[in-house]
């Protein structure tokens, strides 16, 4: 397969600004086909908004210049109408972001939420949905599905609440898997395990995975590469072991620094 | 000791599913024994409703227990009424999780820091706000403006400079730095760290958050179920835990170290399937 075949996800001179604000600067890398890639950075780095516009779910009253290709899409997901980019969202790509409780409808049931994501894209039938949809709850290690299938968000804990999303945005098979700070809400032992799922559902359904966090050991532990974002631009790029081991930029170095609360669970 | 906890244990009723069912009991914390010792960094970890706000709110007379007892620099808080605790409302304050739901938007940061000290009845205003100001590393025209005007870290520090203005003796942070990036984080811990050293201060600092705990504290307890599982010198505790839920905890924590040797790994299995 040649290299540009490999290529998922292609962005180019990704510009993102409000009014005279640049936010995000000429921002260009690929995610291949299967690949798990890491963006890292503070707070108001741009790791965010790179994500959002891969997902075609930039805020309005921004303005995006350079282009988001994804393999197959005729369309660019920065300059795509919102009903095309409907059409990709949700099928080709999936979405799991931090806080679960804003993702999920909180007057509907779970279940009908999981395979709504499925009748609407036509990849299955409204019966078929129904079926898939407790092989997803399942899937995603929630126990009873038939009775959480029935439940409403408020009554399930945060990690249930994320799993359920995870289970929303692996419905259709999708090529990308977006996560963007999905365990920062979560307590350790249940981020241990909601990590783990992503990287085992994210492989079983073949999805690249596009994998955003402030937490350096989060990324390492899940990513392949890894993109480091300071002030709006990517200060350095490349695969975890060689990023996170050798720094180059001042910026990483700093993040690494920051990180290291003195090895904590290395020897419990 | 600062602070002495004796079987504490707090349960909460839950409304009745049905008229004719019973109460649902819930036990939020149950026969804590726990002693803190004055001028200790001490931490408090636990997952959600592992009873580390119960327990908080309890320390800092928001709340009664329902048995046991709660003694704070001597002073049992147990059936004491708003006026004996006045001595508490000086004496302890808190740093909460959410710098701008606690801070008045409308007041400007001087009036923040001075509110405490105008409520408690304490003189010197001015000079204990410029101090305040002064310790958490806020310029003293930071005093003239409103909180919306300063990121999340400065925000932090407005909130700790508006904790330690009335003196106290005791300093709570409750999830004090899980909102921060690890840049603003380590800025953060290393303030509280330094203020509670140059005060003498008591700090107890409640967090989900292992690796946070082990750089800031001396002593920790770990809380699971509304229950003590184990406490001791944060060192003992971390590096030779005695529960196997403390192990649990610490294994579950993601560590650079551990990612990274996972990543190698993924590496060397992919490059062999290239190949």
């Amino acid at each position: 397969m040649n290299q540009s075949a490999r290529n998922l996800v292609t962005v180019e001179h990704l510009t993102i600004s409000a009014g005279r604000t640049a936010l995000v600067h000429d921002v260009s890398f690929v995610i291949e086909r299967d690949e798990r890639l890491g963006i890292i950075g503070a707070s108001g780095s741009g790791k965010t908004l790179t994500s959002m516009a891969v997902a075609g779910l930039l805020p309005d009253g921004l303005e995006a210049a350079g282009s988001v290709r994804l393999e197959g899409v005729d369309i660019d997901l920065v300059s795509g109408s919102e009903r095309r980019l409907a059409r990709v969202r949700g099928l080709r790509i999936g979405t799991v972001f931090q806080e679960p409780m804003t993702a999920l409808n909180p007057t509907m049931t779970i279940g009908r939420q999981v395979a709504e994501v499925m009748i609407r894209h036509h990849t299955r039938t409204r019966r078929g949905a129904r079926a898939t949809t407790l092989d997803l709850l399942a899937a995603t290690g929630l126990a009873d599905p038939g009775r959480m299938s029935k439940s409403y968000p408020h009554q399930l804990s945060g990690g249930q609440r994320q799993r359920v999303v995870l289970a929303i945005a692996i419905a259709n098979r999708p090529d990308l898997l977006i996560c963007d700070e999905p365990t920062t809400a979560l307590d350790v032992t249940v981020q241990a395990r909601v990590l783990e799922l992503i990287a085992k559902q994210s492989q079983e359904v073949d999805a690249a995975l596009l994998f955003v966090s402030h937490d350096l050991a989060v990324v390492a532990s899940i990513c392949d590469r890894v993109l480091v974002m300071f002030d709006g631009r990517v200060v350095e790029q490349g695969s975890v072991v060689d990023v996170l081991t050798h720094p180059r930029h001042p910026h990483t170095r700093q993040l690494l620094a920051d990180s290291d609360l003195s090895g904590v669970g290395e020897t419990g | 000791m600062a602070v002495r906890l004796a079987g504490v244990s707090r349960q909460y009723r839950q409304r009745r599913r049905s008229p004719f069912g019973q109460p649902l009991i819930v036990d939020a914390l149950s026969g804590v024994t726990l002693d803190i010792p004055r001028g200790a960094r001490f931490g408090i970890v636990g997952e959600s409703g592992s009873g580390k706000t119960t327990l908080m709110r309890l320390v800092a007379g928001l709340d009664q227990p329902t048995t046991g007892t709660v003694t704070v620099s001597g002073t049992e808080l147990t059936g004491l009424r708003e006026g004996g605790l006045a001595f508490l409302r000086r004496s302890l304050q808190i740093v909460f999780q959410d710098p701008m739901g606690s801070l008045d938007p409308r007041m400007r940061v001087r009036d923040i820091i001075a509110e405490p000290l105008q409520v408690q009845g304490i003189g010197g205003i001015d000079a204990a706000v410029a101090t305040a100001l002064d310790q958490v590393g806020l310029p003293a025209g930071a005093g003239r403006r409103y909180p919306h005007q300063f990121s999340g870290g400065q925000r932090q520090r407005i909130s700790i400079a508006r904790a330690i203005a009335p003196a106290p003796d005791i300093l709570l942070a409750d999830e004090a730095v899980s909102a921060l990036d690890v840049t603003v984080r380590s800025q953060i811990l290393a303030l509280l760290e330094s203020i509670a050293v140059q005060r003498g201060l008591t700090l107890i600092f409640v967090s989900h958050d292992l690796a946070v705990v082990r750089r800031v504290c001396d002593h920790v307890a770990v809380l699971s179920g509304g229950r003590l599982v184990e406490s001791g010198p944060t060192e003992r505790v971390y590096s030779a835990p005695e529960q196997d839920y403390t192990r649990e905890l610490l294994a579950a924590v993601p560590t650079l170290a551990k990612g990274l040797a996972a990543a190698s790994t993924r590496q060397a299995a992919r490059s062999s399937r290239l190949r």
